[in-house]
């Protein structure tokens, strides 16, 4: 998976952990842990809603694609 | 893995014992003509295998359903396991139906040659080589393990969608 996640650079940002984040977006620490690991396989619009509106920032600044690792991996299925 | 072992072996024993016993006319074949009706020893020989392999194959089955049966209780249907237990639920039913086939085979062969004439009694499980109602039992648990191997992609993507 080329998604990339950059959860922990936007609570280092605002100095909040995972658990405050949790209980601000309602969102179970595990699922949070999840996505913050990318072992997530899909994002629902409401989570990534509710995140953007607690953090005050964009899609795109929570998920970025990564070009190089899309090149490095050979035959990746998709996820 | 122990229990697998001993049972071949005691298995293999029993059958070559009593094919022994049975071919050198020690026990007369007819002493096999219990209410199953085994038939001569060109016919209960083969069968005998195929009971031997079957009654393994039961036993394999009774276990993966018991797996799949503990998954349902503990209120996981689409456990990862299950759909491994299914596979090899209907791989068992093939090797069973196999060696079905392979008795039927050898047990006519046998009776061909060295029985003459008169008809010959077979138990119900070497009447006919296919057994339509065998084949799709096999063919709705194959279908079955797809179902659930499908059903345990869909619930980890669930599981792993934030």
């Amino acid at each position: 998976m080329s998604i990339r996640v950059s959860l922990d650079k936007l609570l280092a940002d605002r100095d909040m952990s995972l658990t405050e984040l949790s209980g601000l977006v309602g969102i179970t620490l595990a699922n949070l842990s999840i996505l913050k690991t990318g072992k997530a396989r899909a994002v629902r619009f409401s989570t990534l809603d509710a995140l953007c509106r607690v953090l005050g920032c964009q899609p795109g600044d929570i998920l970025s694609f990564d070009v190089e690792s899309v090149h490095s991996d050979s035959g990746a299925g998709t996820g | 893995m122990i229990f697998d072992i001993i049972f071949i072996l005691v298995a293999a024993v029993f059958y070559i014992l009593v094919s022994i016993l049975v071919a050198t006319h020690v026990v007369p074949a007819k002493a096999l003509n219990g209410p199953h009706r085994l038939g001569p020893w060109t016919v209960a020989i083969p069968y005998l295998l195929y009971v031997v392999v079957a009654l393994r194959g039961a036993l394999l089955i009774v276990r993966r359903l018991q797996a799949v049966f503990a998954s349902f209780v503990a209120n996981e249907p689409f456990a990862r396991d299950n759909a491994t237990h299914l596979r090899a639920i209907w791989v068992t039913l093939v090797v069973i139906e196999i060696t079905r086939i392979v008795a039927w085979v050898f047990a006519h062969a046998l009776t061909t040659v060295f029985v003459s004439g008169a008809a010959v009694a077979v138990p119900r499980g070497l009447a006919n080589p296919i057994d339509l109602v065998r084949l799709f039992l096999i063919f709705v648990v194959l279908i079955l393990a797809e179902v659930f191997r499908q059903g345990t992609q869909l619930r980890e993507e669930s599981d792993l969608t934030v």
